[in-house]
């Protein structure tokens, strides 16, 4: 049986390791909320090439249709994997087969979702897009 | 025996296990020499390709630590085998639990650490499921994987915080630090053996499947079945809480976690099974007999020995090349390709596949393609992700592909389609007697016919993929090469390869189009003939094709004359096709005469609008597009790239020799008045077209056949009595498109008869009897028009067939050439009778095309009886062509 005395003992020191822990991870989670804000990814240009229907640019997807340009990120919506293909005006995503439309919709699972849509500035006489992360 | 009994007793699976993971933490740690996380899969590339050594270490941490996850899994199996149940501390349990997910995110990390293909998905994957942990979500992704495109954070977590956890596990679990002797020298020759003979598996970069390590594979098929990824982590987790509730539940419960951990061993199995063996590109279903089965699945397994026969590698001299792949060691002054396919800047792999990563000839070359750009391998070649994936993805679409229009026609013929434009493909050719006709005589030309032999394209060449356009031998190569043929240890071929590029000249073309429709030959004046070669005469005006097809020249095409190429007036998306599927070549086609000889304003694209195709075509023959404005067809607007409009001048380049010419407006016979609105450019203009009449097909089963879809020898076959060829300016006909209307030359097709029944052997199938005639595009074009009388007063034209008019008590009379067919009672050559309407509803093989009707024969005759008495030239017959009925009122 413990006693009285050490229950308190113990009861302290818990609550201690709790107090510090909930402050390492308070300290964790600020550090990486700032780093991210550091590291914040703002814009990421890329040479256009108005050609091209489609060019696959890192984590981007740059559609041309009809004289239109749309960006769409590159991230699959079900698992996250980068789609780095187009068969028969479809993106096709490698991991799991998931496929969308050139709008970014989902024409096949597993996933459902639509790509992210991204907004961009062409710099026509540069030849080039900015893309805004 | 006692002491082995002794030794295997000791080696318990926890042994095992421990003696496992030391060999692993010992190897990681050499390995972290050659390891650089800044470069990480050139760094392993270099080991695999430069460094042996390094090579056989990375295969001893590889296989030490897939060994240590089998033999965890076995030892906790063994304890959940137990009757007893060995309860530890609540804490302990809890760590040991919770360490099964460290083992697995361990194994996670050294997998990610290959930065390869299939790492860099897996990153993402834990990424966005790391993500989706409730509340710290963000925070344990950022913490545990750091961001996308640097793995240190993961290098610090595999080699630090999770080895060490797992490690202090370990002790506290068995309360031992070192196995016992015994087991470490036996899993250590074991770990060494398999290390040797397996290197560990690195993706290719190239192969379009990309596939989580084994252990990880049932979970991606979990996954594929899973739109709502937050419940995959609620079975990671039911899987820790399950384990970790076994010893503190009842008899029933520990009963029912058991039943539950068996039931997911099994399933997850099954499902590791499914995504091993079945799965491969996009995560497509796989069945090992379909084509491209051990390229998209059995992939992943590729393994070999470890060569420490470094004798290949001069460390003294090495090159950045030698670096990519293991190929360029040998290969590296290989000359002859153009720019784009230089192997200094692609490598050999991309091509021709076989294993970049090994320096011993055997492994290296070990599933080579010796011809790439043969559709059979053209998904894992030409048609690669990095490379042309667009062209490969519609390549079926092309009719020289798939024949739709040849084999619908055929069928038809033989009234096994009640329509000649059926969409058809050659892959899905049967046994009937029309396609046993096609496979005998017909199909050789399909692009999807291997190239089985090296060597340049020539007028013997089918079929070939990409190469049947793209492969070009210059005088290096070819020679080369026949020094190889003729000599087998000259080996200068290995350093002159021919060039694959877009020059694309007629003799590509030639193969194929030099049968049938005869297109490359008419187009450079030759008509094909039925003499024999030694009935030849000596002289420019005889040409031999194929050692015995005897060609009387006759006229050239005015274009070719010019020196116009094929690939001048033919586009990419027109041969390659263009993603739909057609039924005739006439559909396919994309450009007409008025694209280029336009009247009015021109159709044209701007040089920002081209498609990526065209653009990137017209950069490569003609240099910077900027600021261009390129001529378009009026059918499906694609940009003419070798032509362009500066100051209302057009100009038309030729593609391969860059000759420029100024694009001319059609003749002011063409578009004067309306009289001839509806004739086509080619109708007039045609000079002249072979046409083959009085033609016999019987099956004979004595005859050495031939299955032209297979390549295969047969007894049997198909044989085809031909009857006359003649050249002579073509017959007319109209097709009706979209309620258009168009004069077009036209040709007998199909006059033939077909002896169903020496195929069928059944008595009641009779001889069938065609008289079909086609649409033709004659390539023949001749700058003056083929003259008034040439139409208007020619029964050929007309549809009749050879034979004369004359006039006889104040009428028209037709006196044919050719004896009547005892079948219809029509001339051999004729299409419709003098005067008639066709006799059978089975006329044409299009649904759109059909003779001229009575009404048009006489407008057309009634025009050529003028001609009898007035010039051509003359000024009646000029104003007739404003307003006919007033100037013959008049
Ligand atoms: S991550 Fe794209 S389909 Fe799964």
């Amino acid at each position: 049986m413990l006693s009285h005395k050490e229950h308190n003992r113990r009861f302290f020191m818990k609550s201690a390791l709790a107090v510090v822990a909930l402050a390492f991870f308070g300290l964790w989670d600020k550090m990486l909320i700032r780093h991210k804000q550091i590291n914040k990814a703002a814009t990421f240009v890329f040479p256009l090439d108005l050609n091209k229907k489609i060019s696959f640019a890192e984590n981007f997807i740059i559609i041309r249709s009809k004289g239109n340009i749309k960006v769409l990120s590159s991230r699959c919506t079900h698992l996250g994997c980068r789609i780095n293909e187009a068969m028969n005006d479809q993106l096709i995503c490698p991991c799991h087969g998931s496929s969308y439309d050139f709008d970014g919709n989902a024409t096949k699972g597993p996933a459902v979702s639509p790509l992210a849509t991204k907004e961009f500035i062409i710099d026509k006489e540069n030849k080039t897009i900015s893309i805004i992360s | 025996m006692k002491k082995i009994k002794t030794i295997l007793d000791k080696n318990t699976y926890g042994q095992i296990s421990l003696a496992l993971l030391l060999i692993c933490l010992l190897s990681g740690v050499l390995l972290a020499i050659p390891f650089d996380v800044g470069k990480p899969y050139e760094s392993v590339k270099t080991m695999l390709l430069l460094n042996p050594y390094a090579s056989f270490i990375r295969n001893v941490h590889f296989w030490s630590a897939q060994l240590f996850l089998v033999f965890t899994m076995v030892h906790i199996w063994d304890y959940f085998s137990l009757k007893e149940k060995f309860i530890s501390k609540a804490g302990i349990w809890l760590r040991l639990s919770l360490g099964i997910l460290m083992i697995f995110m361990a194994m996670l990390t050294g997998f990610l650490l290959k930065a390869d293909a299939d790492s860099l998905q897996a990153f993402r994957i834990l990424e966005t499921l790391t993500n989706e942990v409730p509340f710290t979500g963000y925070l344990l992704s950022r913490s545990f994987l750091g961001k996308e495109g640097d793995l240190q954070v993961v290098y610090i977590h595999h080699i630090a915080t999770l080895s060490i956890f797992i490690a202090i596990i370990s002790f506290e679990h068995s309360r031992k630090t070192w196995p016992i002797m015994s087991s470490f020298i036996f899993t250590m020759i074991t770990v060494v053996v398999i290390s040797y003979f397996f290197t560990a598996p690195l993706h290719d970069g190239i192969n379009p499947s990309v596939k989580g390590p084994w252990y990880f594979v049932g979970f991606q098929e979990i996954l594929h079945w899973l739109s709502s990824t937050s419940i995959s982590l609620l079975l990671i987790a039911l899987f820790v809480i399950l384990i970790y509730i076994y010893p503190f539940g009842g008899e029933k419960l520990s009963f029912m976690v058991k039943r539950s951990l068996l039931f997911f061993s099994i399933a997850y199995f099954v499902l590791t099974l499914n995504g091993m063996f079945f799965r491969g590109e996009n995560w497509k279903w796989t069945w090992p007999w379909e084509s491209g089965y051990s390229y998209s699945v059995l992939s992943s397994f590729r393994s070999w020995p470890v060569d420490f026969n470094d004798e290949n590698i001069n460390v003294d001299n090495i090159n950045k090349e030698q670096k990519k792949e293991g190929c360029l060691t040998c290969h590296a002054d290989m000359q002859g390709l153009t720019t784009s396919h230089k192997p200094q800047a692609l490598g050999c792999f991309p091509c021709h596949g076989g294993n970049p990563y090994s320096l011993n000839k055997k492994v290296a070359h070990a599933g080579m393609e010796l011809i790439p750009g043969n559709f059979s391998n053209s998904d894992r070649t030409c048609g690669t992700t990095d490379c042309h994936p667009g062209i490969n993805s519609r390549k079926k679409s092309s009719l020289m592909s798939n024949l739709s229009g040849m084999i619908s026609v055929d069928r038809y013929v033989f009234n096994e389609n009640h329509s000649p434009d059926v969409l058809s493909s050659v892959d899905n050719l049967g046994n009937s007697p029309a396609d046993e006709h096609l496979k005998n005589l017909c199909v050789v030309c399909h692009l999807d016919n291997d190239k089985t032999e090296t060597g340049p394209i020539n007028e013997k060449s089918r079929g070939g993929g990409c190469l049947a356009c793209h492969l070009n031998y210059d005088e290096l190569s070819a020679t080369a090469l026949y020094a190889h043929n003729f000599n087998k240890s000259d080996s200068s071929y290995l350093r002159y390869h021919p060039s694959i590029s877009i020059k694309v000249s007629n003799q590509h073309c030639f193969g194929c189009h030099s049968r049938s429709g005869r297109i490359s030959t008419n187009y450079e004046g030759w008509h094909e003939t039925t003499l024999n070669a030694e009935e030849m005469t000596a002289g420019k005006s005889y040409r031999l094709v194929e050692g015995s097809r005897v060609f009387k020249f006759q006229q050239a095409d005015v274009h070719h004359k010019l020196g116009v190429s094929c690939i001048d007036c033919h586009n990419s998306y027109e041969l390659m096709g263009n993603g739909d599927i057609h039924a005739h070549q006439e559909n396919q086609r994309t450009i007409n005469c008025g694209d280029c000889h336009f009247t009015g304003k021109a159709n044209t694209v701007e040089a920002d609008m081209l498609d990526e195709e065209s653009a990137k075509i017209a950069f490569m023959r003609f240099g910077s597009n900027k600021g261009k404005t390129f001529l378009a067809t009026a059918k499906r607007n694609i940009p003419l790239i070798n032509t362009e409009l500066k100051n209302d001048t057009a100009f038309f380049y030729t593609k391969n020799n860059k000759k420029k010419f100024i694009l001319k407006k059609p003749g002011e016979t063409c578009i004067k008045g309306n009289a001839h609105d509806k004739v086509s450019c080619s109708a007039c203009h045609s000079a002249w077209a072979p046409s083959c009449i009085g033609c016999h097909n019987k099956y004979d089963e004595g005859e050495a056949g031939f299955d032209m879809q297979k390549n295969l020898k047969k007894q049997g076959s198909w044989v085809e009595y031909i009857g006359v060829f003649n050249a002579h300016a073509p017959a007319l006909g109209m097709r009706e498109t979209e309620g258009k209307q168009e004069i077009i030359p036209v040709v007998p097709g199909m006059v033939l008869t077909i002896d169903i029944g020496s195929y069928t052997k059944q008595s009641r199938d009779s001889v069938i009897f065609q008289r079909l005639f086609a649409p033709a595009a004659p390539h023949t074009t001749s700058k003056k028009g083929r003259g008034c009388k040439s139409c208007h007063y020619n029964p050929v034209a007309l549809g009749y067939g050879q034979g004369a008019f004359h006039i006889e008590n104040k009428k028209l009379v037709f006196e044919p050439k050719y004896e009547s067919n005892i079948n219809d009672g029509l001339p051999e050559d004729a299409w419709i009778g003098f005067l008639s309407e066709a006799k059978k509803n089975k006329f044409a093989t299009r649904s759109n095309l059909f003779p001229l009707s009575v009404e048009e024969q006489k407008k057309i005759l009634r025009v050529g009886l003028c001609l009898t008495c007035h010039e051509e030239g003359s000024t009646i017959m000029q104003e007739c062509l404003t307003d006919f009925n007033s100037t013959r009122k008049g």
